[in-house]
């Protein structure tokens, strides 16, 4: 009874995932955005936010809920093949829904189509990547990744090491390096709704929500990739013991601080005073 | 003021100190597009609005905020590029100019071009030298 709750049980978890991911963005969520940013709408803006608020939390919930199925995969196998579920009792099973969700993150703000809304008008301002979000944590993310190759490497030198978490863990440190790249670019790129006004400010609010969710993504897809490329050698120390076992947690909590609560970087995108 | 439409200026955005400088592309205008984008923004680094040093936006965000192909946008960058308002500057991007006009002797060489080519065509008209630069003088 007990291997049968635990094999629905992913799949109860996913379902409300995406139940919640596929939403429409009801009032409330809209005004904690609007707030966040102290924007003011119309009407038109207003159903532009909602259509991409509610992609881009649809591809997040998306990706989170194909994880938490694959992080399943030892309890289902504990009902049709007992002897082979302790093979998928690993890091990047039981990490997966992590990491999906980043990859849908990024994935949501790099399939970000926009195009101008009124007309063929352009400001003559240059957009830069550091505009939207500190380079502190691009810099972490690289460190991150640095550091799950220097595990790896150290790994590799021991004969009877065991490499596929490692491997894996280094792997996702690599597209999180390179998901934060092209993700900032491409919101950074993004063409503008409009080059001044209401809807500017809308713009703006829409591109900083979105370097904001790519970089707190990929500090978790980072986060996660180290402690389990640093899997092999936990047992060198607590700390590091404590890292593989939680850093995960501290990288989402790192990735709600930034795409929960940052607003805007630059002074000159300060809020409109109501 | 060359053809190809004005340069606008629009109020700050809130908390900001300056006012956006805008330029628009017609699409109904005989003049193509690359110079309509091209003569906005000489005129607004000869007025000053664009100050020597100044970033502008990539050829990408421009081109996409415009709604026009890279290409067209680059075109007008080397143009501007070409005749020293603008300096290109690889990965660091694409700046203003110090001047926002040619060095002297480039200036002076490109005057040469200009002044045979209108001699040219005057004189396939059936024009003097003189009449030629008499025609030029009612002008201005």
């Amino acid at each position: 009874m007990g291997r049968v709750f635990g094999a629905v049980l992913p799949l109860i978890i996913a379902g409300i995932v995406l139940w919640r991911g596929l939403r429409p963005v009801g009032a409330r969520e809209l005004r904690r955005f609007l707030d966040r940013f102290g924007v003011q709408v119309d009407e038109e803006a207003e159903e532009l936010l909602t259509t991409r608020l509610r992609r881009s939390r649809a591809l997040r919930s998306s990706g989170a809920a194909i994880g938490v199925l694959i992080a399943g995969l030892p309890m289902y196998l504990s009902l049709v093949a007992p002897g082979r579920a302790a093979a998928f009792a690993v890091a990047p099973v039981g990490m997966a829904w992590l990491m999906g969700a980043a990859l849908g993150a990024i994935l949501a703000e790099v399939l970000v189509v926009q195009r101008p809304l009124r007309g063929r008008h352009a400001a003559i301002e240059a957009r830069q990547v550091n505009d939207l979000v500190s380079p502190v944590w691009a810099m972490a993310v690289r460190v991150l990744a640095a550091t799950a190759l220097v595990s790896f490497v150290v790994e590799l030198r021991h004969a009877d090491a065991e490499l596929v978490v490692p491997a894996v863990g280094l792997l996702c440190a690599i597209v999180a390096v390179l998901g934060l790249g092209i993700g900032l670019r491409r919101v950074t790129d993004r063409s503008r709704l409009a080059p001044y006004g209401r809807l500017r400010i809308v713009d703006d609010a829409l591109r900083s929500h979105g370097a904001h969710q790519v970089a707190g993504a990929a500090v978790a897809l980072a986060s996660g990739g180290l402690a389990m490329a640093l899997d092999p050698l936990r047992a060198a120390s607590t700390p590091l013991s404590l890292f593989v076992l939680g850093g995960h947690y501290l990288a989402l909590g790192c990735w709600w601080s930034l795409a929960g609560t940052s607003t805007w970087r630059l002074p000159n995108q300060a809020p409109i005073t109501p | 003021m060359e053809p190809g439409g004005d340069v606008y200026l629009a109020p700050p955005q809130p908390g900001a100190d300056h006012a956006v400088i805008t330029a628009s592309i017609d699409g109904t205008s005989p003049v193509p597009p690359f110079e309509q984008l091209r003569a906005q923004l000489a005129d607004a680094i000869r007025a000053g609005l664009l100050e020597p040093g100044a970033q502008l936006p990539t050829v990408r965000q421009l081109a996409g905020d415009l709604d026009l192909a890279p290409n067209t946008v680059a075109r007008a960058y080397k143009s501007l590029e070409e005749t020293g308002f603008v300096q290109a500057r690889g990965r660091k991007g694409t700046t203003v100019a110090d001047g926002g006009a040619l060095p002297a002797d480039q200036r002076s060489s490109l005057l040469a071009d200009a002044a045979r080519r209108y001699l040219a065509e005057t004189s396939r008209l059936g024009l003097s030298p003189a009449d030629a630069a008499r025609a030029l003088r009612s002008t201005t």
